[in-house]
């Protein structure tokens, strides 16, 4: 829509479309495919050395932004951690393509970091441990501020 | 004396003392986060009293979005006075990660949204920001919000834009459609500072100047306005 290299290059190349949805954590749209095919190049830039394709992906998947899966088995979040969540009224979850998503009244949004990583593991540990009450409460931990 | 970097817009002028005054407390690195949060609230206020001045907003629907970090403030003030004027408001409230690694990467992807049912042919688009400058975050919140509804009206609202702001954002998108943006700013900058801030501007990085802590932090943040709309219902 925006950057006319980025429209032309979609624009014939498809497949480079149907390969951003199948990383990409976020519903197939114009914008975040841009999002998604630039935090790409960002992961290739600053890249050394030689990489394959897995190490980009899973660089380019570090969070805080959520645009890109890990590539890797995919996990279901732990029994404890699901229970700590149920006990919010109103609000769910779904893990998508490794990543948490989730939504209440309203809010709909992503964990900081994949579940994956150790960022995650640390957030997991910080709402097990503290059992948030409130989605006030949660959301702190949930934007990685653990 | 207005700073000789600097332009004040006819809806400046038109608003008085209280939007220099307001201006200045941005640009005073010495004010406090309350009078930093008070000068932007004074500042939506007086845009959003222009606007529906010009505006038949009563009875009409406004859909108005904005960041995190702009919420309280600069959108409380917005809020207060385009309901005040009979406006069915619909708020949106946009988490954005900024990602600026690379002089050509500057990315803004929505972590997190909160939406209040809008219309899909919507009167009234208002997309509110603190200050424009390169236009990423607006670009991305417009783009992302004309993905899914087509308002009759286009509004762009920011106190202080930076000189050419308004041709970069059209750029951004198709001709027929940025040729109906309207823009709402108080202040016009000609310069940046050796930190790449426009001078003078919003007096630096708008996060810390809050108090909300930096990028990650403010991120964090349920703003109130979003909190309470959301208790008493608002999406339903």
């Amino acid at each position: 829509m925006s950057d006319g290299g980025i429209d032309s290059l979609f624009a014939n190349h498809g497949e480079l479309l149907d390969w951003l949805d199948v990383i990409s954590v976020r519903p197939a749209r114009p914008s975040t495919r841009e999002q998604t095919f630039q935090r790409l190049l960002a992961a290739w830039a600053t890249s050394k050395g030689v990489v394959t394709l897995r190490q980009l992906i899973n660089s380019a998947s570090t969070g805080p932004d959520a645009l890109i899966g890990p590539i890797g088995e995919s996990v279901e979040i732990s029994q404890e951690l699901a229970d700590a969540l149920h006990a919010i009224p109103d609000f769910s979850f779904e893990v998508r393509r490794n990543h948490l998503a989730f939504a209440y009244r309203g809010i709909t949004g992503y964990a900081a970091y994949h579940c994956l990583s150790d960022e995650f593991a640390e957030m997991e540990a910080a709402i097990i441990a503290r059992r948030p009450s409130t989605f006030g409460e949660l959301h702190q931990i949930l934007r990685g501020q653990v | 004396m207005t700073d000789p970097n600097r332009v004040l817009t006819d809806v400046a002028k038109s608003g008085g003392a209280d939007v220099s005054k307001a201006l200045d407390t941005l640009g005073d690195i010495s004010a406090s986060p309350d009078q930093y949060r008070n000068a932007m609230r004074t500042l939506g206020g007086i845009m959003a009293d222009a606007f529906a001045s010009m505006e038949p907003v009563s009875a009409h629907t406004v859909c108005l979005v904005m960041t995190v970090e702009d919420a309280d403030f600069l959108g409380s003030g917005v809020i207060e006075r385009l309901e005040k004027a009979g406006a069915d408001l619909r708020i949106t409230c946009l988490w954005n990660e900024r990602i600026n690694q690379k002089p050509w990467l500057d990315i803004a992807p929505i972590v997190q949204e909160y939406r209040e049912p809008v219309p899909r042919d919507v009167d009234y688009l208002i997309v509110l920001k603190s200050i424009i400058s390169g236009a990423c975050v607006v670009k991305t919140n417009l783009q992302h919000m004309l993905e899914e509804i087509t308002p009759k009206e286009i509004h762009v609202m920011a106190p202080v834009m930076l000189k050419g702001a308004e041709e970069r954002l059209g750029k951004e998108f198709p001709p027929h459609i940025a040729q109906h943006f309207h823009y709402w700013a108080l202040a016009v900058d000609a310069q940046k500072d050796e930190h790449g801030n426009v001078f003078p501007g919003i007096g630096g990085e708008v996060y810390t100047r809050l108090g909300l802590g930096g990028a990650q932090q403010k991120n964090a943040i349920l703003p109130d306005v979003v909190a309470r709309r959301m208790e008493r219902g608002a999406v339903t």
